[in-house]
């Protein structure tokens, strides 16, 4: 790949416009992680020393823990129903003609335009509806319908790229159906399955909105630290968000790791 | 709508029975119609060739045969049973894809192995037959290779050997070495007739080029907008075409239109100012007919030379040189002439605007009629 | 063949989309129009709920705050994510996947977690005050960054950027290098390649930022609620708060399918004006 020639000024001008806007994306994320290790109780500079005194607090609090847990539980289940569903609407779609198969990606992404909020209250008006109570398992309901359009985006790429021909190398040399998807699609959409799935945990994970209309008592980590942020700052909030933050980051580290892979 | 017609060689009557038989095939999709009507017979252990241009309906009838395409009418059989209603993966045809279709995520093994697992033969035999493929297709070193990582001609080495190894009745093969370049794919059409030879399986072949398919078959059927227009061997449909369509796509030609004059000499001829044109037989008297001559089959003389059976004075328009032979546009006074000469001929050195005199023997100069007196039985 | 089995293998996804997307969609829009009896929706259908977010000044209000802060949200994430893109792809395209992958995990740093990050940082004791007092710009803490519109804008923009440039990145990969060198051989300057050659032709993944960006915004409320003032509130909150402590949901449904329908009928205008700009 070419780069026009430039003048060196330009691409200096060009960097440091990246870099500032990088810097300001990752601005917050860096304050909170700087300061979940602060000794002192404050947010402020000049930066008095290290401490894990925060961690060792929040790591004892029962409530923490709990929504830690929840939190890990949502996305887990999160990602195995988005997975599945996920893998069987592949298995559809895989030699579908290609009207086909666009309109039933359009359709599946239809939820993306749909701001959360809306889609939360609709959710929460169903379940009241239908005489559902709050619980964690309500809430896991609703974000894999926020996970799935990513979900399908991913699979749907791979799909894209994978060659119907394939299969029909597989039929002339006497597979049935089952088998050449056992042993010829399966394999190859395999990578950006899981990656799919990593990072619908993701989004589970950090996703906020429909879990404060379904959850109930069941809070998982967002829950809890939005209810703390209004009960006051305090330092150990920032404890509790980089532990989220870490979470989320590096399973969706793992998720880009895996699909592209699949793209060498 | 032309007639599908057949024209046999009777030198190759056959004596095997058919493995494959195509009986008044057609198919459709929705107004477009691919195949109007072929009838075929492909005998056994012969390399069968279809060929024809782009669109012709050839890959299309070879997806019928391979099972992956239902014809709208008509029949396929194999070795006597009708297999029309089979789906691919239960009839005794394998196909070698024009892309070859490796599985990338496996090896050349588990690749060329795949048909004989799911047969479920047993693993020693497994281990075997696939070992005596990967010889005779001479990829045996790169067994434990990944399919991914081999090259084009490596690919389709394997490609065949995954189709071969299953022992198929016919063997069907979609364009294998059209992306491959030029030596390789010389190397290989030498190989794959050897392999077939010494194998004895049915060949049924797909190309649109006609070197190709002179050279490798034992048969050839030409097509030609989901017609056949002539099934046999090289030789025939090299020096008798049928049709106007196979006469020009096979090789080149000249083209000639007579006006049949008088008798001279016993022959009847058009003689012209510039010369004389000994007409081919079966023509009458006053008829006008259109006739076909070889390049290679004209030659060049000196004005005065009288040794051919028809002759035209010309100017020599250019000269093109190609390599091993150079091809020689002459002005005649029947049209533009080309004489195709070996370019190592010394003495027979011309230019642009030169003179010359293009000559040729009388059975040099074919008809080619519609199908209504040519040699279909 | 495979059309009843084909069927068959999308009736798990779609009758999970249906029962959990298609029917909740569809009871919002039939709860908008239920009443309320005693702080619990009836299903007495009217019309009033509409009315009142029709013709409320204080829900007027709301939506015309709402609508602006989105504006502004929209056209700056669109404007920041475009040169960002640009330069990924056309200046230095040796990087970009690497800058590419660190704008996506930025997405994943989290909501909550920024919307707190930017409270400590414009707080009294936050990191920009005290920055600003360190180095003796001004003398005590300035109270102007939070609970101010300005606060929401910066941190729903921070949020936003990596949405913004999704689609135009996407969109540029159908741009290559090649047609800006194109443009310089014809004399044309760096500029005037953007302008004339690559936004034209990205002009669907800009739209597509707008509209994200915008789309977001005008359902936002943790972020007003948490770095607004009083004065700053979306209408997302008083939808919010309907469910909430409000405790009439069919006016909250309304709220939201009346924005739904002003965002729509705002983008649309949006999108006609500029398709006619670009002509």
């Amino acid at each position: 790949m070419s780069t026009p020639s430039m003048p060196r000024s330009t691409k200096a001008m060009a960097r440091l416009y990246v870099v500032a806007v990088l810097a300001f994306l990752f601005a917050p994320l860096v304050v909170v992680v700087l300061f979940s290790f602060h000794s002192a109780p404050r947010m402020s500079f000049p930066f008095e020393g290290f401490s894990l005194r925060w961690y060792d607090q929040v790591l004892h609090d029962q409530l923490v823990i709990d929504a830690m847990r929840r939190s890990a539980i949502a996305a887990v289940l999160t990602g195995l129903m988005t997975a599945v569903l996920g893998l069987t609407a592949s298995l559809a779609l895989v030699g579908a003609r290609t009207r086909v198969r666009a309109t039933t990606m359009v359709a599946a992404m239809v939820p993306l335009t749909f701001p959360t909020l809306l889609y939360a209250i609709g959710l929460a008006i169903t379940y009241h509806f239908f005489g559902v109570g709050y619980s964690l398992r309500a809430t896991i309901a609703g974000h894999v319908i926020v996970a799935l359009p990513f979900v399908f985006l991913i699979i749907g790429a791979s799909l894209d790229r994978f060659r119907f021909s394939l299969l029909e190398a597989a039929f002339d040399l006497g597979a049935s159906p089952w088998l050449a998807f056992r042993k010829v699609t399966l394999p190859l959409i395999l990578p950006a399955v899981l990656g799919a799935t990593v990072l619908a945990m993701a989004l589970s994970a950090d996703e906020f909105v429909v879990a404060f209309f379904t959850a109930g008592q069941e809070k998982t980590l967002p829950l809890l630290l939005y209810a703390r942020i209004n009960q006051g700052l305090d330092p150990s909030l920032n404890a509790i968000g980089t532990i989220l933050l870490v979470a989320t980051t590096s399973l969706a580290w793992v998720s880009a790791a895996r699909t592209s892979k699949e793209n060498q | 709508m032309k007639e599908p017609q057949r024209v046999n060689d009777p030198a190759t009557t056959p004596a095997a029975p058919a493995a494959l038989e195509l009986v008044g095939l057609s198919k459709n999709y929705g107004a477009a119609e691919a195949v109007r009507g072929i009838d075929l017979e492909v005998r056994s252990g012969e390399f069968f060739s279809l060929l024809g241009p782009s669109g012709c309906g050839k890959t299309t009838t070879l997806r019928m045969m391979a099972g992956f395409e239902v014809p709208t009418t008509g029949s396929i059989r194999m070795h006597g049973r009708d297999v029309t209603s089979m789906p691919a993966s239960a009839r005794p045809t394998n196909l070698v894809f024009q892309k070859y279709e490796l599985f990338p995520h496996m090896t050349v093994f588990d690749n060329v192995a795949f048909g004989l697992r799911v047969k479920r033969v047993p693993k020693s035999d497994i281990a075997r037959r696939v070992g005596e493929m990967l010889e005779v297709t001479g990829v045996a070193e790169l067994e434990r290779r990944k399919a991914e990582q081999l090259s084009g001609g490596q690919q389709q080495r394997v490609a065949l050997a995954r189709a071969l190894v299953n022992q198929p009745e016919v063997l069907l093969l979609d364009e294998p070495l059209s992306a491959l370049d030029a030596k390789l794919r010389t190397r290989m059409q030498i190989e794959l007739k050897e392999i077939q030879t010494r194998l004895g399986t049915t060949f049924v072949y797909v190309t649109h080029d006609q070197g190709e398919a002179l050279m490798m078959s034992d048969r050839i059927g030409i097509m030609n907008a989901g017609l056949l227009e002539q099934v046999a061997t090289p030789h025939e449909i090299y020096e008798r075409p049928a049709t106007p369509f196979v006469a020009d796509f096979i090789g080149a030609m000249n083209s000639l239109k007579l006006v049949a004059g008088a008798v001279e000499d016993g022959v009847l001829v058009d003689r012209r100012a510039s010369g004389r044109v000994v007409v081919p037989a079966g023509v009458q008297p006053g008829q006008e007919v259109s006739a076909i001559l070889r390049p290679e089959r004209a030659s060049l003389s000196g004005v005065t030379d009288g040794t051919h059976d028809s002759f035209l004075d010309g100017t020599v328009l250019h000269v093109v040189y190609g390599g091993a032979t150079s091809n020689v546009m002459v002005s005649t006074e029947l049209g533009d002439i080309t004489v195709s000469m070996v370019s190592a001929d010394q003495s027979r050195v011309v230019v642009a605007g030169e003179q010359v005199r293009v000559g040729w023997a009388a059975d040099a100069l074919r008809t080619v009629e519609a199908p209504t007196e040519s040699e279909a039985s | 063949m495979r059309i009843s089995t084909r069927a068959l293998q999308l009736s798990p996804a779609a009758a999970y989309y249906i029962a959990l997307f298609l029917i909740p969609l569809l009871l919002l829009a039939a709860y908008s129009f239920y009443s309320v009896e005693s702080f619990e929706p009836v299903p007495k259908l009217t019309f009033h709920n509409y009315v009142e977010a029709a013709t409320s000044d204080v829900y007027r209000g709301f939506y015309l705050r709402t609508l602006r802060v989105a504006l502004i949200v929209a056209v700056l994430v669109t404007a920041i994510s475009f040169p960002f893109a640009f330069v990924l792809n056309y200046l230095l395209p040796g990087r970009k996947h690497l800058l590419y992958f660190l704008v996506l995990v930025s997405l994943f740093g989290g909501y909550i977690v920024r919307v707190y990050a930017w409270r400590n940082i414009m707080g009294r004791e936050g990191i920009i005050n005290q920055t600003l007092i360190g180095t003796g710009v001004i003398d005590s803490p300035m109270t102007l960054f939070l609970n101010s519109e300005w606060a929401v804008v910066v941190a729903l923009v921070n949020y936003l950027i990596p949405f913004g440039v999704l689609p135009i990145y996407a969109a540029m990969q159908n741009v290559p290098p090649t047609q800006i060198e194109a443009a310089q051989d014809l004399g044309g300057s760096r500029w005037r390649a953007a302008t004339k050659v690559v936004l034209p032709l990205t002009s669907k993944g800009c739209v597509a930022a707008f509209a994200v960006s915008f789309i977001a915004t005008s359902a936002e409320w943790v972020t007003p609620q948490l770095l607004g003032g009083t004065g700053d509130q979306l209408i997302g909150n008083q939808i919010q708060h309907q469910f909430g402590g409000g405790l009439n949901w069919p006016l909250g449904a309304a709220l939201a399918l009346t924005m739904v329908v002003l965002v729509v009928l705002l983008l649309s205008a949006a999108y006609l004006v500029i398709r006619r700009w670009l002509r």
